[in-house]
């Protein structure tokens, strides 16, 4: 049957799917974001044995999570210097031979093709073939010399030379160095500009004077727990290859970072708004399957007269509904799986620590197939219960009256209106609850959440309900436009079976769009209501930093930069802007330092423009030398 | 060949509606169909034929009186035991076949053996017999818009046996029919009768109404006459007078100035 009605079982299956395609997309993007024990080992630490890090002078009361050393560690102990001589050199707590690789950040300034710019360095042994899988050499070959340096792949075309060129360090020592190669490192994504160079090569700060900024990578000993525990002691982390792989039991080690939590707040939001959306497909189905059902009353007619019972015809058309769902469902998470098999390399631009790799949640998918089988299942019952009661002989002489106008059923559906309605209030008086005081509460924020999600379903069903009597109203009065509307409006209000589906379908639409422009427009309200003004209108301001140097700085010359470098407005709009000095309206809250207000850090914007340059709130930050 | 009785009907009363627009369909009509026996119901339209028809076969419940189908008192049965009746001892033959599109003709013939529990491999021997009484063989596996009308008509004669079902009720099963097809149709019901149904046939054409062993005459929702078909001519002649002979193997219908059925039509 479902297969004789191929249009119309396409339509139904497609309605089930795209909002599946949209869930497991979102969910199959989600679950390639999360890397798996091997991945992470491979991004983290490459073939290295684990990382450590120095975070206070040695602590015994300092615990780690075994798992995010990074996100969680507890200590009792009181005034525990974090940096300074009292911190200790993990290659001097660590076995005598174990092989040690640092890295440690930095930052330079370089010549770049157009001028002069920041940008990060990476100093120790980052190329090292142990560190393969967290950087990994592209082209060229690895530096011998402190001179030598390799830099990422968009740091060629910064810099605009090639291997082999000359790289200018201006700061924070001058020196020429010679790019021998290309690395990449996994947290990198395509654009990012990274410079590598020996420890110590750009500021002659070695990993050993800068503890608390430098990575120690353990390249042939194992750190079982044990071992981290005792590092623990001496102030140090350590993220280890034997514990990621067999990690101890949360009695031993308790989790410290606390994430499960914020993940099982965003599953039920997930799970919620999943739900809401799955209804609104209901609504969306129901109203394919009314028409079905009311195309094949008289197959269903015939089936009661050869001594079918009712539950055989439900189960007819509550099964082509589970099987509509099922084959939605199926195509919803192809589609989702391939769609974000595409995208995800596209949003993760190149950085593997973003991006791990493809990973599939069959699990979850398993279950969101399962929800929309129900779906098709539930879309399909209201409408199956009404062919099962159908009144046999008229359906199969296709004679049928329309049916008695039900006093009951309008009051009922006001009630349900109302008290979702109630329902949706009180969820946001919840929500808004939950926000007061210092923290979220996060049961009362969840439990509003949840009545927020159930109360405009409510409201919607008692809609539904009332939705007969108001199309009986509305032909009154529709009755005197003349015959066409009389005509049409009769037909509705006598055929609701037909109509109301359809008006459910047209409800459920309209509804998600005034809810997604609500919230849209709340959201845009909320933006304008907090956001803080960098200047006044009619102009931007643009904020000079000097290398070193955190605070807003009044000199420089910015003719120089701007030669230099072009202003970063759009060129089609705020870009066209006059570049006077500073003019003696310019107020003094408009410059960046003040007194006096120096015509190098004000910029003044046409009016036309204002509103362009506003949001985009325009704050530029640029280095001068 | 006539035997015990598979349908009676004791003053069985259907009214339609309520207050002012309330309609007698059916009033006290007392009739039984024995085993063996073909009933034939004729009269205008709006006499009530149908729902004797549908009453008789437990799809309507009357307003009063009782309907007992082989010594099964339906007033005192379950919806879902009224059901499980129609799948056992009631076969429907409609005036347009009423046979369910997507399914073949095998499949539609079996489907009340499968209703009633059966496998679909031990429902498919009783419908190929079935199929095989009405001279189908070999036309199991057609879908009903690849038989002809006569075709699809017999295959819903066979639908209406399966199973060893006894009590035939074909509503105008010959409308949709041409002459010749209707009479091949009649022969097939008026074999199966022979072979131990009983059945009702509601048409409008005597000529149809004379394979009936009796024939009864509805106005108004009652039965105000009852005759063998031998005498039908004369019946007509004393009822209806001239001109209105619709049904006659004589008789012009459809031409303009004769009407084709009973007075009020």
């Amino acid at each position: 049957m479902t297969v004789q009605s191929t249009g119309r079982s396409i339509l139904v299956a497609l309605l089930i799917a795209v909002p599946i395609l949209g869930v497991v997309g979102v969910d199959t993007v989600e679950a390639s974001h999360t890397a798996t024990v091997d991945e992470r080992i491979r991004l983290d630490l490459g073939r290295t044995e684990a990382k450590v890090s120095v975070v206070s002078a040695p602590d015994k009361t300092l615990r780690q999570d075994p798992l995010q050393p990074d996100g969680g560690t507890s200590s009792k102990g009181t005034d525990i210097a974090t940096s300074g001589p009292t911190l200790r050199d993990p290659r001097d707590v660590l076995p005598a031979g174990t092989r040690v690789l640092t890295t440690r950040y930095a930052q330079i300034v370089a010549r770049t093709a157009t001028g002069l710019g920041s940008f990060t360095a990476i100093e120790g042994q980052p190329w090292d073939r142990a560190l393969a899988g967290s950087y990994d050499l592209l082209d060229g070959r690895r530096p011998t010399s402190s001179k030598e340096v390799m830099v990422s792949p968009a740091g060629l075309e910064r810099f605009g030379i090639g291997v082999g060129g000359h790289l200018r360090v201006t700061k924070p020592t001058p020196g020429d160095f010679t790019v021998v190669g290309t690395l990449k490192g996994a947290d990198d994504s395509d654009d990012t500009v990274v410079v590598y160079g020996a420890d110590g090569a750009f500021d002659g700060v070695t990993a050993a004077d800068d503890l608390s900024s430098s990575s120690f990578y353990v390249v042939d000993r194992s750190l079982p727990w044990s071992s981290v525990r005792a590092l623990n002691g001496q102030g140090m982390t350590a993220l280890s290859r034997s514990v990621l792989l067999d990690p101890p039991s949360a009695e031993v080690a308790p989790r410290i970072s606390g994430l499960v939590g914020g993940n099982t707040l965003g599953v039920l939001m997930i799970a919620l708004l999943g739900a809401f959306g799955m209804f609104e497909v209901c609504l969306l189905a129901g109203a394919a399957f009314a028409v079905s059902a009311k195309r094949r009353q008289r197959e269903l007619a015939i089936l009661s007269s050869v001594g079918a019972r009712r539950r055989t015809i439900f189960a007819v058309m509550s099964f082509e509904g589970i099987l509509l769902g099922f084959v939605g469902g199926v195509i919803g998470t192809g589609l989702g799986i391939l769609g974000a098999f595409f995208a995800e390399p596209i949003l993760a631009n190149g950085n593997a620590s973003e991006y791990p790799g493809f990973h599939v949640d069959w699990p979850v998918l398993a279950l969101i197939v399962l929800a929309s089988t129900a779906s098709g299942w539930i879309a399909a019952a209201v409408p199956a219960r009404a062919a099962s009661r159908v009144d046999v002989v008229a359906a199969l002489r296709g004679a049928r009256r329309p049916p008695r106008a039900s006093i009951r059923r309008p009051i009922v559906g006001l009630f349900t209106a109302v008290g979702g309605s109630i329902i949706a209030l009180m969820g946001g008086l919840v929500v808004i609850a939950s926000h007061q005081g210092e923290q979220t509460q996060q049961k009362a924020y969840t439990g509003g959440v949840v009545l927020l999600v159930a109360g405009p379903i409510i409201m919607q069903i008692g809609a539904l309900l009332i939705a007969p009597q108001l199309l009986r109203w509305a032909t009154t009065v529709l009755a005197r436009w003349g015959a066409g509307a009389r005509l049409g409006s009769r037909d509705a209000a006598r055929n609701p079976s037909r109509t109301v589906p359809a008006l459910a379908a047209i409800m459920s639409c309209v509804f998600v769009s005034a809810f997604a422009m609500c919230m849209i427009s709340g959201g845009q309200a909320i933006s304008v209501r907090d956001h803080e003004w960098q200047s006044p209108p009619d102009t931007a301001s643009v904020s000079l930093y000097r290398y070193g140097d955190q605070t807003d700085r009044s000199g420089g010359s910015v003719a120089s930069w701007s030669s230099r470098e072009p202003f970063p407005v759009p060129s089609s709009g705020p870009s066209r802007a006059r570049r006077p000095a500073c003019s003696p309206a310019c107020p003094t809250s408009v410059c960046s330092a003040t007194p006096p207000c120096r015509r190098t850090s004000c910029r003044t914007f046409p009016t036309s423009r204002t509103r362009s340059v506003r949001s985009i709130s325009t704050r530029v930050s640029a280095t001068i030398t | 060949m006539k035997g015990d009785d598979l349908l009676r009907l004791d003053g069985v009363s259907v009214q339609y509606g309520r207050g002012e627009t309330s309609v007698t369909a059916l009033s006290g009509v007392d009739l039984t169909v024995a085993r063996g026996e073909l009933v034939a119901v004729m009269g205008a339209s709006g006499s009530g034929k149908s729902t004797l028809l549908t009453v008789a076969g437990g799809l309507r419940p009357p307003t009063s009186g009782e309907v007992i189908v082989e010594g099964h008192w339906l007033s005192q049965l379950s919806a879902r035991q009224i059901a499980t009746l129609r799948r056992r001892s009631l076969g429907f033959v409609f005036q347009d076949f009423n046979l369910i599109p997507s399914l073949t003709a095998l499949e539609n013939v079996s489907l009340p053996l499968e209703l009633d529990g059966f496998p679909q491999r031990r429902a498919r021997r009783p419908a190929l017999d079935a199929l095989a009484v009405v001279e189908l063989e070999g036309k199991g596996d057609r879908f009903p818009a690849d038989l002809s009308g006569g075709q699809q008509q017999r295959v819903a004669i066979a639908r209406a046996v399966v199973g060893g079902r006894s009590l035939i009720l074909a509503d105008e099963p010959t409308g949709a029919l041409d002459s010749t097809t209707g009479e091949v149709v009649l022969r097939m019901l008026r074999g199966r009768v022979d072979a131990g149904a009983g059945g009702i046939l509601v048409t409008h054409d005597a000529r149809h109404a004379a394979w009936a062993d009796r024939i009864v005459f509805l106005r108004d929702g009652r039965i105000v006459d009852q005759a063998e078909p031998a005498p039908i001519a004369t019946l007509f002649e004393e009822r209806i007078g001239e001109g209105l002979r619709g049904g006659l193997p004589e008789t012009s219908r459809g031409e303009p100035g004769s009407p084709s059925g009973w007075p009020g039509e």
